[in-house]
């Protein structure tokens, strides 16, 4: 029997904590994909994953509307991981960036170093593009090829409708293939505005 | 039967597997007669897997739950205001014609009225700290004060002292005396370190204004704009931390991290951009350019490294203040630079998608500048502009006397402000060139 998020934040509230871990299990892979667009390194995504679940919970007394559980958490995620960035934005620009899990993979172990560095560049290239994209199009994106997400989950958790979620996704698909197929640093001779932070 | 078009546009819902079933049928059987359109669906499904495989090595496996579960906080559930008590007029009365037996009994309730009273101390330095509730306005909290300090509430003449855990809220003032010094953890969050002797307004959670005196702030790196103002000029700023001095003569910015843009009051077309590292004043009624300079920036910010922020007044913000944000999606980018090829700068163009008829848009600042951040000239698109599906680009002359070759330029579109209006997404920024 499946519950719906109103229902479980309802349970939770009356002080059934598994009812939070059945939320935690439905949203962690969201939340993580929320975390590691904002800072794009495994390790503090992951932290930060945890941090927002447990923000999530603390404050889900002063969640207005109980069956909107998951656009709710994706702004405690963002406010969690703006705060990290706020402490650790200038630690990011200085620090060798370390964004990979510290475990590797058996695939990992059998590709080699060279394997690895390839993916590793793949990696920033597709995130270099997504950074292109409009704004709107990202997260969906990132909730899609990072985690895997089905486009219902995408839409209970940002919050629009599969319809939506779906026009999204075929638009900005495209737009990336052709973003990753121009030949490396040829940009439309514009930039980001350079910021401080991220 | 299916157009190609048609069957185009279900390709990546139909490699997701996310189409209806009567739709599949389609795209499938059109797949089997059709090989163009089926040599464009294994681009879109060898595209599909790449962008999956690519992000594996990141992708999140474990389980979260059991690392959450074990470490569960307390629920936060929102406090009551204490109810504040009856006046009992009966009760008084007999207490005025009785002062011996109310002494008497006082006497005998001395032992318990001690208990409750180191009780309620103890209950009201725990929880209800600090004691003020939160207004519907509130934007911050005062995290850190030193000598004498004050707020003045929005509207009244009285002032009462700031101190640490006091709340801040909508075009509160802030004002510092001789040898004091206080800072404010706002909305953003953004923090604001203010030195002696000095006045300072919060308008909104993303604009202050300053009378006189000196500022440090550090603003979160979110991409909605920060103002601030002064006599002498404002400050538009993207998420950077910089030092402001303000009197009745001019204003200085010492910028730390980041960039800001520092404009003349008196002037709309005098403004620069101030690189970190860099500093600028602009005087009271300046009319001709701002020019940066380099700048020993660990001298601009010392006066304020030793106000850091209270660690209870940290946590009643991010318990109790930080929820009360509502996060705005700022659409698209601000900043642009577009090539000019050594050319001078006839006009600008300015492309976005075609947007909704029915929204209310906002109009938009357009501050063009050189390389080397000085002014070139400055415009305004007024919302109305987007309001027109069928307009989608918009020609903008350079009305300035600057007619100098230009290797490029840096487009800055600051919306105006006012939560009700919809920002556009700008697609893309070009130079027109030539002489």
């Amino acid at each position: 029997m499946q519950f719906e998020d109103g229902e479980l934040v309802l349970r939770c509230l009356s002080g059934d904590t598994d009812a939070y871990g059945t939320l935690v299990k439905r949203y962690q892979a969201s939340v993580y994909a929320t975390a590691y667009y904002y800072v794009g390194r495994h390790g503090a995504a992951e932290d930060i994953a945890q941090d927002a679940l447990l923000a999530g919970y603390r404050s889900l007394p002063r969640l207005k509307e109980p069956e909107k559980f998951g656009p709710w958490l994706k702004q405690v995620t963002t406010r969690t991981a703006a705060n990290w960035l706020r402490r650790n934005g200038h630690r990011l620009a200085v620090e060798t960036p370390l964004p990979h899990k510290r475990t590797i993979s058996i695939e990992d172990a059998r590709e080699g170093p060279r394997g690895r560095s390839e993916r590793q560049e793949d990696l920033e290239r597709v995130q270099h593009a997504i950074d292109s994209l409009p704004e709107r199009y990202r997260l969906p994106v990132v909730l899609r090829y990072l985690q895997e997400q089905s486009y219902q989950e995408i839409s209970n958790y940002t919050g629009e409708s599969t319809e939506e979620i779906r026009g999204i996704l075929q638009r900005a698909t495209r737009q990336l293939r052709d973003l990753l197929a121009e030949p490396e640093g040829q940009s439309d001779g514009e930039q980001d505005w350079p910021r401080a932070r991220k | 039967m299916a157009s190609c078009t048609q069957i185009a546009k279900q390709l990546q819902t139909y490699i997701d597997g996310e189409l209806g079933a009567s739709e599949r049928v389609i795209v499938r059987q059109h797949l089997t007669e059709c090989s163009a359109c089926k040599t464009q669906m294994r681009d879109v499904q060898k595209h599909s897997a790449f962008l999956f495989e690519a992000y594996s090595p990141v992708r999140l496996e474990e389980d979260l739950s059991g690392y959450v579960l074990d470490h569960l906080p307390e629920l936060d559930f929102p406090r009551e205001d204490p109810a504040v008590p009856e006046f009992d007029v009966a009760s008084l009365n007999f207490r005025a014609k009785h002062p011996t037996l109310l002494r008497e009994r006082a006497m005998r309730l001395l032992p318990v009225a001690a208990a409750v009273l180191l009780i309620f101390l103890a209950a009201i330095l725990s929880d209800n700290w600090p004691a003020a509730s939160l207004a519907s306005n509130t934007v911050g909290i005062v995290a850190y004060n030193e000598g004498d300090a004050y707020r003045v509430e929005d509207g009244s003449d009285q002032r009462a002292r700031a101190v640490v855990g006091t709340f801040a809220s909508l075009r509160d003032q802030f004002v510092t005396g001789d040898n004091s010094s206080l800072m404010l953890r706002i909305l953003g969050p953004t923090d604001i370190r203010i030195a002696a002797n000095t006045r300072l307004q919060i308008d909104t959670d993303r604009k202050v204004s300053i009378d006189k005196g000196r500022v440090f702030f550090d603003v979160d790196g979110a991409k909605r704009r920060f103002k601030v103002m002064t006599p002498s000029g404002d400050i538009t700023v993207f998420g950077t931390s910089f030092d402001v001095r303000v009197d009745a003569q001019r204003t200085t910015v010492t910028v730390l991290e980041g960039s800001v843009q520092l404009g003349s009051t008196a002037a709309a077309s005098v403004f620069s951009m101030i690189q970190s590292g860099e500093s600028a004043s602009v005087a009271f009624g300046q009319t001709t350019d701002i020019y940066p300079s380099p700048a020993n920036v660990a001298f601009a910010s010392q006066w304020a490294q030793h106000i850091l922020a209270d660690e209870k007044a940290e946590s009643i913000f991010a318990s109790r203040i930080a929820p009360l944000m509502t996060p705005t999606e700022v659409a698209g980018k601000s900043g642009w630079n577009v090539d000019t090829r050594n050319m001078p700068l006839k006009a600008i163009i300015i492309k976005w998608d075609s947007v909704s008829p029915f929204a209310n848009y906002a109009s938009y600042d357009v501050y063009v500048s050189n390389e080397a951040g000085d002014s070139v000239f400055r415009a305004r698109i007024d919302g109305s502009v987007f309001s027109n599906p069928n307009i989608t680009s918009y020609e903008i002359e350079n009305s300035s006397t600057k007619r100098d070759s230009l290797s490029s330029i840096f487009v800055n579109l600051v919306p105006e402000d006012g939560t009700v209006k919809r920002e556009v997404a700008i697609k893309e920024v070009i130079a027109q060139i030539g002489n």
